[in-house]
């Protein structure tokens, strides 16, 4: 297995053959012909040379990253379909995660998108709540003073209904919920609530346990809009453009940075949501 | 630490035989239980190489060992040693809590990929590093940056694969890194072994290219043939059975590591009585002398 190894770069020969190993489709197309702009010619070349056996040596290599992803995700894969869930190891969205240095499991809630409806969304939030916010890094900016929503809380606008009906399925799917998806692996029949608006707000303990419940519009609004680091002054005229008044938006923001709703950071990285998205 | 390794090596002492465990591994049934072997065979457990990835810590067995005040290693299972990230503060601070605890005479652990992407859920495998000259900086700088971080000796290993990427020979790899990173080795016998097998080389070829006096530690495990598609493979699955190419890579390494300081038997999922020919072997190939001085 040796090839030139002029220009090589390691880390993405290795990044290419992570995820060779769980995407047999892309080990094909590295094989191939077809443009692969995150494979350099010459990291290309040399996972070329890769016998196609060696890759499926540990056969339950994927069948174990996708139990992670169920097992954080559990409603939103009965929403989809365990089947529609595995495809997620040929998309678009695996390969950024592995060649940026992101989560699987937050690469996997990004591409659901709305395809398990609030629902989805909620045990995305989840999954960020647990991590610190801990997606994609960007945005950041350096200097001064800047506000955000505290990393251990994810705020999400979701459809009416969503928390009570994820706790119904999460009832439905029982004790070992991936027992339940074993055996069922086409999706639900019952879909998520679709309409009307439901404030929630996730929130994760300093043991990790999250807690769950609703906030008011203006505060998951609020906290939404502060996802990225935002000035003071930004933040403010959100807040009196979600009904809080002038006088009072000083107290507010001070408070909100009292039971750590929102942190202060100076240009620091902030959780984006930026995934590729299931097509 | 002050001085080349080849000074600093003559400080690390001497643990002799000894075991590796990770947590939670005595709870399966049937598993190896190191005090029991210590108690029962005391020169086959000098010490306990612990396993370590920091977002689990020590379970109750290592926790008891290092209580006891008996020797340790500290084997990480959760850095690659290229990413500059994967030494964020964060994960240093606890691996240096973890390392107060076991009072470890080294560190050291497989020098490959143990997770893709980000340090997260279902992320951790363990991959060879590509042995390709490019490969060697960005891990001697991370070694370089454990070592001052835990203030600790840190010994790359050689780690297991199916797959091996690269025009060099892996043992002139681990050369370059180890003087690289101004450091010892940590040679595993049975990875060699895989390693040798799947590139369709004699089990000691490249053992010259190795500077044998930067070997601190070897490591001892059996193996199983398996076959997918009809490519027979070694799985290094840490059973009782030590491959016949294996024993000739423990042979020569110990004829050749001059400062060798701990041989550690990987049995970890093995009933005591199922591991202790394999440890009474290793102890026959052994320097005469060299178990009774370990320890000291």
């Amino acid at each position: 297995m040796k090839v030139e190894a002029g220009a090589i770069d390691p880390r993405e020969v290795q990044r290419g053959l992570c995820v060779m190993l769980l995407d047999p489709g892309y080990a094909e197309l590295v094989r191939g012909e077809a443009a692969l702009p995150e494979l350099g010619a010459a990291a290309r070349a040399m996972l070329r040379t890769i016998d196609p056996r060696a890759l499926g040596l540990d056969r339950f290599r994927r069948t174990r990253a996708l139990q992670v992803i169920l097992e954080e995700m559990p409603v939103s894969a009965a929403i989809v379909g365990v089947a529609a869930a595995e495809r997620f190891f040929s998309s678009p969205a695996l390969r950024a995660a592995i060649f940026g240095r992101g989560s699987m499991v937050l690469a996997f809630g990004g591409w659901l998108g709305d395809s398990a409806g609030g629902v989805g969304r909620l045990e995305f939030a989840m999954a960020r709540a647990r991590r610190g916010g801990g997606a994609v890094i960007e945005g950041a900016r350096a200097g001064g003073a800047m506000l955000r929503c505290s990393p251990k809380i994810a705020p999400l606008v979701a459809p009416a209904g969503t928390l009570a009906w994820y706790q119904r399925a999460l009832a439905r799917l029982g004790p070992t919920p991936l027992v339940t998806l074993a055996a069922q692996t086409r999706p639900w029949p019952q879909r998520p609530p679709s309409r009307g608006e439901e404030f929630l707000l996730v929130e994760a303990g300093a043991d990790g346990a999250l807690a769950m419940g609703t906030g008011s519009a203006a505060l998951v609004r609020l906290l939404v809009a502060c996802a990225a680091p935002r000035g003071r002054e930004a933040v403010a005229a959100s807040a009196v453009a979600l009904g809080a008044e002038a006088e009072d938006v000083a107290g507010l923001i001070d408070s909100l940075v009292g039971e750590g709703l929102l942190v202060e950071c100076e240009g620091l990285p902030c959780p984006s949501l930026r995934h590729p998205r299931a097509p | 630490m002050r001085g080349s390794f080849l000074d600093r090596v003559g400080a690390l002492p001497r643990l002799g035989l000894g075991v590796s465990t990770e947590y939670g591994a005595r709870r399966q049934d049937g598993a190896l239980d190191p005090a029991a072997l210590r108690a029962r065979a005391p020169a086959y457990a000098g010490f306990l190489e612990v396993g370590v990835e920091v977002v689990k810590g020590l379970d109750a067995d290592a926790s008891a060992w290092a209580a006891a005040g008996w020797p340790t290693t500290y084997h990480f299972l959760d850095v690659n040693l290229d990413e500059p990230e994967d030494l964020e503060e964060s994960w240093s601070a606890e691996a240096r809590a973890i390392a107060a605890a076991l009072r470890p005479a080294w560190v050291c652990g497989d020098a490959g990929l143990w997770h893709f992407g980000a340090r997260d859920r279902g992320q951790m495998l363990l991959l060879p590093p590509v042995l390709v000259k490019a490969s060697i900086g960005p891990m001697a700088a991370g070694i370089r940056a454990l070592r001052a971080a835990l203030g600790l000796e840190v010994l790359p290993e050689n780690p297991p694969g199916s797959v091996f990427l690269g025009d060099m020979h892996l043992l002139e790899f681990f050369a370059a890194l180890a003087e690289s990173a101004d450091t010892g080795l940590l040679i595993d016998c049975a990875h060699l072994a895989i390693y040798q097998r799947v590139m369709g080389f004699d089990p000691l070829t490249g053992f010259d290219s190795l500077p044998w006096e930067r070997v601190v530690e070897l490591h001892v495990a059996g193996g199983s043939v398996l076959t997918h598609e009809g490519l027979a493979m070694v799985d290094d699955d840490h059973g009782t059975a030590v491959l016949p190419d294996t024993w000739v890579i423990v042979e020569a390494a110990i004829a050749r590591a001059q400062n060798l300081r701990a041989v550690v038997v990987e049995c970890e999922r093995n009933p005591l009585e199922a591991t202790l020919p394999i440890f009474a072997a290793v102890a026959e190939r052994l320097p005469q002398g060299w178990l009774a001085g370990a320890g000291e």
